[in-house]
């Protein structure tokens, strides 16, 4: 479970973000939609103890994540990309995150494996397709198998069958009772996979819910989306 | 699994950072290079030194003696040492590297303590093969004034930690520019400068003799500096100090800056 309540957050002169509150629970995939810019990584970012907030709280299973020993057991995470330095193969990168958390060796197998780069393996991370970093990046979220799996743009650089490949694991993983946590510039990407959308625009949350729910009495998502984030929204979204 | 989450040690740590700098390909070349350009250096010049020793040939550097052949060398890799005590900073700032990092280890007292102490192992174990091999080879080439008879004597084996020490706080220091700079060219660049142009900087005021790049040196081949500049002799005692307080310094303010500030890589 991941309780952020009244989150807010400036850099310098931007607005950040401004009391951004969301749930998300365990067996759902829960959707953090918005255009380029909105907040979303922001919002990551001081989930996961990269940065302080200003205001308000964000926590795991009741506990801020700097609070988390071994936290690579309870939550995995994902930014844009692998998140590898270019010169590590994207083994010895997954090696590393390992020991770091006493997972066993076994388990880096299996996730690269799990994510189709057992043969690339080997290669460093910067001869890697942008497809290829963002399977490793999802390797290492669910390296310690953990309950709550946080993915920041998950779809980016993929193929059409990498994205359909995600989808099917961020359902499988939901169906498992996992928490799983997307965020994501891309309406329709959103409505194949997400049961919650929270909607960010602005760094502000706009509108929460579940998806069909929300959509009622709007054409689609995407018509519901511009509503709620106004036309400025437009030339952001796709 | 409650057991596994439990040997997430300061030891499983500590072998993960030390995996993170052996995994990365341009810090163990920069060692590699460093060792066999040091030891060939010593090597190849073992044997004119221990002529221009015996002729007293005036070409000699100020200060030589037997026991300290070989170990003006020490400087030479000292620009591989800085190159990697830097790398190994400022390679958390590239590719999203440090956001990583601290999604595995969010403890940064932690982290940064493992970081140090996995660049220390790394640089002592480089100076362990390094230095001393360097030493003999360079006794080898000096017949019967070598120092060596039988046994190592102890005031050698002294210099080469010396040495040793001298490599793993120039490394931090290094380290700890990189952290705060977060970057790999501007803490080189100043380093390297600093490192081969602070004896100069002692014909100006032997006050530099407190820069660490020379109170390092007076560790292992006081001569070295006296030899030129005899006010700059601190004593090995004040050196240690000198070099302990830069190291331990920066490396503690550099600690303090990444454990409070965002973490933007």
């Amino acid at each position: 479970m991941i309780e952020i309540k009244n989150l807010s957050k400036k850099y310098g002169q931007s607005d950040g973000i401004i009391d951004v509150s969301l749930t998300a629970e365990p067996g759902k995939v829960t959707a953090f939609l918005g255009p380029n810019g909105a907040g979303k990584s922001t919002t990551f970012r001081l989930l996961l103890g990269l940065d302080r907030a200003d205001r308000g709280s964000a926590l795991i299973e009741g506990k801020p994540y700097r609070d988390l020993t071994a936290p690579l057991w309870t939550v995995g995470a994902q930014f844009d990309g692998s998140g590898a330095h270019k010169g590590r193969t994207g083994k010895a990168h997954l090696t590393w995150m390992a020991q770091s958390n006493g997972i066993p060796h076994s388990r880096i197998g299996e996730v690269l494996e799990l994510v189709g780069l057992s043969d690339a393996a080997r290669k460093r991370v910067g001869a890697y397709s942008l497809g290829m970093g963002q399977r490793l990046g999802i390797a290492a979220a669910l390296l310690g198998d953990p309950r709550i799996i946080v993915l920041d743009e998950p779809t980016n650089g993929l193929d059409p069958e990498g994205i359909r490949w995600i989808r099917g694991l961020l359902r499988t993983l939901a169906a498992n009772g996992k928490t799983v946590l997307i965020s994501s510039h891309l309406i329709n990407e959103v409505q194949h996979v997400a049961d919650h959308i929270v909607v960010i625009s602005g760094g502000r949350i706009v509108q929460s819910g579940n998806v069909n729910e929300l959509v009622a009495g709007h054409d689609d998502l995407e018509a519901a989306y511009f509503d709620w984030t106004g036309n400025a929204a437009k030339g952001n979204a796709a | 699994m409650s057991s596994l989450v439990a040997t997430a040690s300061k030891a499983s740590l500590f072998r993960a950072e030390l995996t993170k700098l052996i995994t990365l390909r341009s810090l163990w070349i920069t060692g590699a290079l460093t060792w066999l350009i040091v030891v060939l250096v010593g090597w190849s010049q073992a044997r004119p030194v221990g002529d221009a020793l015996r002729t007293n040939d005036p070409g000699l550097a100020p200060g030589a003696s037997p026991e300290t052949v070989g170990f003006d060398w020490v400087a030479l890799g000292l620009i591989g040492i800085i190159v990697i005590g830097v790398i190994s900073a400022s390679s958390e700032y590239v590719s999203g590297q440090l956001r990583t990092s601290l999604v595995a280890v969010p403890n940064r007292e932690r982290l940064y303590l493992a970081k140090c102490t996995a660049l220390t192992v790394f640089v002592t174990l480089l100076g362990v093969v390094t230095i001393p091999l360097l030493s003999l080879l360079s006794q080898s080439g000096l017949d019967e004034l070598s120092v060596i008879n039988g046994t190592v004597p102890a005031s050698l084996i002294l210099r080469w930690v010396g040495a040793i020490a001298f490599w793993d706080a120039i490394a931090l220091i290094g380290f700890a520019l990189g952290i705060l700079l977060k970057q790999t060219l501007i803490p080189l660049f100043a380093l390297i400068v600093v490192s081969q142009l602070s004896l100069m900087l002692l014909l100006l005021t032997p006050v530099f003799a407190y820069l660490p790049t020379v109170a390092g040196v007076l560790l292992f081949d006081p001569g070295l500096v006296t030899g030129s500049y005899p006010d700059a002799d601190l004593g090995t005692l004040s050196a240690a100090i000198v070099t302990f307080t830069w190291t331990a310094g920066l490396v503690a303010f550099a600690g303090f800056r990444f454990s409070t500030r965002d973490a933007r890589g």
